[in-house]
């Protein structure tokens, strides 16, 4: 992995951190048209996105690799799970 | 070896910079237009009722859900029996009034559409507008096509195509140029051009997949007659039912619309019908367009054909069984305008909408303070901006103005004008530029 400095990490900023903020994008048009289209039935597909949406956000807050990959990850299998 | 890979590598950066650099130069005052018109078109049907409400004193006393409009409507047909197309729309809450689209004939051979107001606690007519003339009308016109009917869809869906270029590039050279700099800090204590690359790079990072998908899709949507007509592709929903009787004798036929509305809660349940259009050329029905809610589909695409004698089925579209190509298709408006999750869903379009404006601006500020910089250019970056921005602000006010106040014809004259002459201006100068350039060039090649 290329270092450049002391707690830069190129590969996260060029590439994770854009990835995770598309993602983010994705996740909050998804998320609000959950919310107001949802019914009761899908409490657990609610919950499920609102997880996501938390963890992609705190993800770019500290900006973990591996804490990035999985919460990119994880709104994958959500959108996944959904379009199956 | 490493180093060839290393030149090919800078060498697509580099291209990839100045596709962004120029696409961004000459559509950037499209962009920023198509921004801010987008934003205000994401709440058309809010301000529209808000208009009709408060404009026309136009309200619905009815108890409940169920509106009452077939003596108006009746009389509409026989006041205007020239009529060439009437709709009914129901509302989508109950104290708003119910609405009739009128196309009927004008005195110069054309057609002039009418919106007319109707209490469905009354039944009762209560106002009515020329549709064309409406801020409405002006929203939706201004941002789908400029206003210009000759080809402003089309220049529209290339401002979109352009968008997307600068996504993508813009994406690409993303790495490059933030070297060490880390997401989100911007550098205030730098100079001016520094500071507004930071806010550039940040803003369009941050918002690159909302802008790529308003992108694409406005290039479908604003291209679709050409690429539709150069693939042959027909709207899915498209269905004509046969001729069985005079088209007088079927603009005569009375429908009952309970019994009709019944029909269609019974053969079409999740439909929630919006849109009533009985039959003027003698087909015998009667076409009720509506939404299935929690679906992600541009509006009134579900359709339900029922015969104005027995109100039986005689065509169903329904989008949640047709094939992929018929989804995808009707994916794009809804993805375009944002109207499938309520109020809060479009102020979030309206804010990442306005982030493309807000990159114009900036991209072009970066550009002028370097050319500043430079020393290539004297004039006063900010100065240049606001004149572009004044003036941007200007045409669209104007064109609002004559629409509202003169009238359609006019106002789409007046900006076909317009916007076909700057059009021709900024290609005649990025001719003339890249004949300057290449005879420069050659002529210092020959020293």
């Amino acid at each position: 992995m290329k270092r450049r400095s002391k707690g830069y990490d190129m590969f996260t900023e060029h590439y994770l951190v854009p990835a995770a903020l598309s993602l983010l994008n994705i996740n909050v048009v998804h998320l609000i048209q959950a919310y107001v289209n949802g019914n009761d039935n899908d409490s657990a597909y609610l919950a499920a996105l609102t997880i996501a949406f938390i963890a992609l956000s705190s993800a770019l807050l500290f900006k973990n690799q591996l804490y990035l990959w999985s919460a990119m990850a994880y709104y994958g299998l959500i959108v996944f799970v959904y379009l199956l | 070896m490493a180093k060839r890979v290393g030149n090919t590598e800078s060498n697509g950066k580099k291209l990839f910079w100045r596709l962004h650099h120029w696409v961004g130069l000459y559509t950037g005052v499209l962009i920023g237009i198509l921004s801010l018109t987008g934003a205000a078109a994401v709440f058309i049907p809010e301000i529209d009722r808000l208009i009709v409400k408060h404009r026309y004193d136009a309200a619905s006393t009815a108890p409940a859900s169920i509106h009452r409009f077939a003596l108006s409507v009746d009389s509409l047909a026989r006041k205007y029996p020239d009529y060439r197309s009437l709709a009914v729309i129901l509302p989508e809450h109950r104290e708003e009034a119910v609405r009739v689209d009128l196309i009927r004939p004008s005195q110069d051979g054309a057609f002039t559409r009418y919106d007319v107001f109707i209490d469905g606690g009354k039944d009762r007519i209560i106002g009515q507008r020329d549709h064309q003339n409406s801020l409405a009308n002006f929203l939706r016109q201004i941002h789908v096509r400029l206003y210009d009917g000759y080809w402003g869809r089309q220049l529209v869906g290339i401002g979109g195509l352009a968008l997307a270029v600068v996504a993508i590039t813009g994406l690409l050279i993303y790495g490059n140029f933030m070297k060490k700099q880390t997401w989100p800090r911007i550098r205030k204590n730098a100079a001016t051009r520094v500071v507004m690359a930071d806010w550039h790079k940040l803003i369009g990072i941050s918002a690159m997949a909302f802008n790529l998908v308003i992108a694409l899709t406005g290039a479908w949507l604003g291209l679709q007659p050409w690429i539709m007509r150069w693939f042959d592709i027909q709207v899915p929903n498209a269905f004509k039912p046969p001729i069985v009787m005079d088209a007088e004798k079927d603009k005569a036929m009375q429908v009952h619309w309970i019994e009709l509305l019944k029909a269609s809660e019974r053969e079409f349940p999740e439909l929630q019908p919006r849109y009533l259009v009985p039959s003027a050329n003698g087909s015998g029905t009667v076409t009720v367009r509506g939404n299935i809610p929690g679906l992600v589909y541009e509006r009134d695409i579900n359709i339900l054909v029922l015969s104005k004698i027995d109100y039986s089925t005689i065509f169903k579209y329904d989008i949640r069984e047709q094939p992929f190509g018929h989804r995808f298709y009707f994916v794009q408006e809804a993805l375009h305008f944002g109207d499938f999750g309520g109020l809060a869903l479009k102020a979030l379009y309206a804010l990442l909408g306005l982030t493309s404006g807000f990159l114009s601006i900036s991209g072009f500020a970066i550009f002028l303070f370097r050319k500043r910089k430079k020393k290539i250019d004297g004039a006063t970056p900010w100065k240049t901006i606001f004149v572009y921005s004044v003036l941007t602000l200007l045409f669209l006010t104007v064109i609002a103005f004559i629409s509202l106040f003169i009238g359609y014809a006019q106002a789409s004259f007046a900006a076909g004008i317009i916007v076909n002459g700057l059009l021709m201006a900024l290609i005649g100068f990025a001719i003339v530029r890249y004949l300057v350039n290449r005879r420069r060039k050659s002529s210092q090649a020959a020293q």
